[in-house]
């Protein structure tokens, strides 16, 4: 993978945070997600991904961390399809310039199960987490507020 | 033309000849809604007339709903099975059992409404369903594992995120009150589905798929799941006990605290195994942490689910509030010899050892696994202490065996098992009464109650206390039809419909919830009304089921002597005044009153008339 640039980037003001003690399970989180973003419900669209497993009583979110370098907008080749978001610091796929070619999925170091930069089959482009302008759907649907937003140092 | 909320197919696997197909199922919606509605037609049109419960001709059907697999509140996991009735007494007949989890959701991520299965395979097999590909594979392996081995060894062979329903050794050894198991704690356990795919010799369906539920109208649904979410909350909350915490029992539910629900332990050390037990108790279930020690209790509870037999069954039926084997204990009526051990009934090890009994039916097992009507027949004792109601169900939110609901509540419950088939899920009526006024602790004064109630039923009367007979069947038949309605969309029964609210002047809270989500969600522009009227269509297709059957007004009263008995405040049922509202109920409905069936007239109303014209070919129209 060849990184094209690691020009800096101003640092994202929040991000998502996932508590997995106090989630309860019910994904509200995934379908409200899909629904707000591709109008329809499916896990699969999601752009964060719970991963449950009953059985041993454990649970972890796979979500965009936003990270300070991100490594996913230095992979994409395409100018202009992966910017900042101006009001939340967000990094973003443009869906109108991606080419779906997945390189930002292959350079997120937390996207080894393609559940954070998701392919969109229908529309041959990736999708991810843009904050949604600052009040996450995610975050107003959860129940029990084991989906919150974090301010981040140095924003 | 596009279909939102239903995927529009069904995969039907035939077990005898190995044959799975696709078939379209969109004829069917909405005018069956889907869920128990659409599950209804296609028994009336499959399922042999009084086959039994075991024939390989009895066809077993999952059905989900449109809103199975989206965002609102509480229809995430949830779905409906129906067949022919191992439990159901004195003969098998058709009934239904909803389960939540999240099996059902993921049905419809991989392209299928539903399931239906018919015929029985050689050997064991389970069936696969992968983003719209489907496959019986072999199932030797797995045979004879608990539903827990049997989750975990197909989660580690088809990876994580499958979803998995099951049977246990009781389903395989065809205990009538055995389950279909999925997740930890979900199951469509009344009925005694698991024996039926013991008979077809189905240990499991795993399904799987990346698939989605289109959305009619994205940002009106989803103000309408807001909103739903706002008004949905129990009216109690109840606190986790301390070292536990509180899950959702289905996909999508935002209720949190609702009845002593979904309570996840870790590592509780039992008597019987060595290793300590994960899990989850809820609904009933948490009466198993009343033995003595509670993790011995705990213990029981888990082997119930890793065996798959019916919580409600041994805890309403054999122990807890039920009491029955308590008082053939005390009575003399059942021996230590023939239990082959101490009879110790608040033991929580005595229980893990009766259900072990039961589920491989040894010793006494064998005859408990009959379900107790049954094993009170083949012992030829206990049928006085039996807390079973009618058509082989026990006792559900009835006045008589767990406290609530009070007089005259419980006349409504009774009319709701008179003209089911199973325990009617009294929730909507006689529980929500019980938990929403502030006599029981609840949050509403009687007066708010009845204001809601006047505008739900029509009369403040529906819920009057000192209202007695009056005015009793109308409240049935509303919740009746809505019950089915929240069968097919489907929805969570115990917190749906929204009669009541904790911020409203009137204490009333939305009950065309289910119509707003629904219609966002499909496109199918459908009032509360008109869903309710759709719910009607479907009661009335499952009572011409129940009189193909044989069902008649003779088989509605059987409920008569079971509410006779005094309830828990001391008042018996007036039999002469129940037949009165009996007659009432049947003339509200438009069924002939002396026999109980639906009558042409009201069939063509509601656009059954193919019903009502194979019902006159058998002479079982009046």
């Amino acid at each position: 993978m060849t990184v094209l640039s690691t020009r800096p980037v101003p640092p994202a003001k929040l991000r998502l945070k996932f508590d997995a003690e106090t989630c309860w399970w019910c994904r509200c989180c995934e379908l409200v997600c899909s629904l707000t973003h591709e109008g329809v419900c499916s896990p699969s669209l999601a752009r964060i991904h719970i991963d449950l497993d009953q059985f041993k009583a454990e649970v972890n979110a796979d979500l965009c961390w936003q990270c300070g370098k991100p490594l996913c907008l230095y992979a994409c080749p395409v100018p202009g399809a992966m910017t900042i978001d101006e009001a939340t610091g967000a990094r973003l796929i443009v869906a109108g310039k991606c080419t779906g070619c997945g390189a930002c999925a292959k350079a997120c170091p937390f996207n080894k199960e393609g559940t954070v930069i998701r392919f969109n089959a229908e529309k041959g482009i990736y999708v991810k987490c843009d904050l949604c302008g600052g009040k996450p759907a995610c975050v107003e649907t959860c129940p029990v507020n084991a989906i919150q937003t974090v301010a981040l140092k140095g924003a | 033309m596009t279909l939102y909320g239903w995927t529009g197919k069904t995969l039907e696997a035939d077990l005898t000849t190995g044959r799975l197909t696709g078939v379209r199922t969109d004829k069917y919606v909405p005018k069956y809604i889907g869920g128990r509605g659409v599950a209804a037609r296609i028994a009336w049109e499959q399922t042999p007339v009084s086959i039994d419960a075991f024939d390989p001709g009895n066809v077993l059907i999952f059905m989900t709903g449109p809103l199975t697999g989206t965002l609102a509140p509480t229809s995430g996991g949830r779905m409906t099975v129906t067949g022919v009735a191992p439990q159901a007494y004195p003969k098998p007949h058709y009934t239904r059992s909803s389960i939540g989890g999240h099996f059902g959701a993921e049905l419809k991520y991989a392209g299928y409404d539903g399931i239906v299965v018919r015929g029985a395979a050689q050997q064991p097999v389970y069936l696969s369903v992968v983003d719209g590909e489907a496959e019986l594979l072999d199932a030797g392996q797995l045979w004879g594992l608990d539903t827990f081995a049997a989750q975990t060894t197909l989660i580690e062979k088809h990876g994580r995120g499958v979803q998995v329903a099951c049977i246990g050794p009781a389903g395989e050894n065809l205990v009538r009150i055995a389950v279909i198991q999925s997740g930890l704690e979900n199951a469509a356990a009344q009925g005694g589905f698991g024996a039926v795919m013991g008979a077809k010799r189905l240990k499991a369906i795993t399904v799987k798929g990346t698939g989605r539920v289109g959305i009619a109208y994205p940002e009106r649904f989803r103000q309408a799941c807001r909103e739903a979410q706002r008004l949905a909350r129990a009216a109690r909350e109840w606190r986790p006990r301390p070292g536990t915490s509180r899950k959702a029992c289905t996909a999508t539910c935002t209720v949190k605290g609702c009845g002593d629900s979904y309570i996840l332990y870790r590592n509780v050390l039992g008597r019987l195994r060595p290793d300590p037990y994960t899990g989850v108790v809820q609904c009933a279930s948490p009466m198993f942490l009343r033995l003595q020690p509670w993790q011995a209790g705990f213990e029981a509870a888990q082997l119930a689910n890793a065996y798959g037999i019916n919580h409600w069954e041994i805890l309403l039926g054999l122990t807890g509030a039920g009491r029955w084997l308590d008082q053939c204990v005390e009575k003399g009526l059942i021996t230590e010899a023939e239990m082959g051990m101490p009879l110790q009934p608040k033991n929580g090890e005595f229980w893990s050892r009766l259900l072990r009994k039961i589920a491989y039916r040894e010793g006494i097992g064998n005859v408990f696994a009959e379900g107790l009507p049954r094993a009170a027949d083949l012992l030829g004792r206990g049928k006085e202490f039996l807390p079973h109601v009618a058509h082989g169900f026990e006792t559900h939110w009835d006045g008589h065996f767990f406290g609530a609901p009070c007089y005259p509540y419980w006349l409504v419950s009774a009319l709701e098992w008179a003209l089911d088939s199973r325990d009617p899920l009294c929730h909507g009526y006689a529980q929500e009464i019980t938990w929403w006024w502030d006599r029981f602790r609840g949050p509403l004064s009687i007066e708010k109650i009845k204001k809601a109630a006047a505008r739900v039923y029509g009369s403040e009367a529906s819920v009057d206390p000192e209202s007695g007979y009056a005015y009793k069947a109308q409240p049935a038949v509303w919740q009746q039809h809505r019950l089915v309605v929240k069968d097919s969309v489907p929805i969570c029964d115990q917190i749906f419909p929204l009669i009541f609210s904790h911020d409203a002047e009137d204490g009333y809270g939305d009950t065309g919830a289910e119509a707003k989500l629904f219609s966002a969600a499909t496109g199918v522009e459908m009032t509360e009304a008109e869903l309710d009227k759709a719910g009607e269509r479907v009661f009335n297709l499952e009572r011409a089921i129940m009189v193909r059957e044989g069902r008649t007004r003779r088989d509605d009263e059987t409920v008569i002597p079971y509410f006779k008995r005094p309830d828990y405040e001391g008042i018996p049922l007036d039999e002469d005044k129940f037949r009165t509202l009996l007659d009432e109920l049947y003339e509200l409905r438009g069924w002939d009153k002396t026999t109980g069936w639906p009558t042409r007239e009201k069939l063509e109303e509601l656009d059954l008339k193919d019903v009502a014209d194979e019902l006159e070919k058998s002479g079982r129209l009046p």
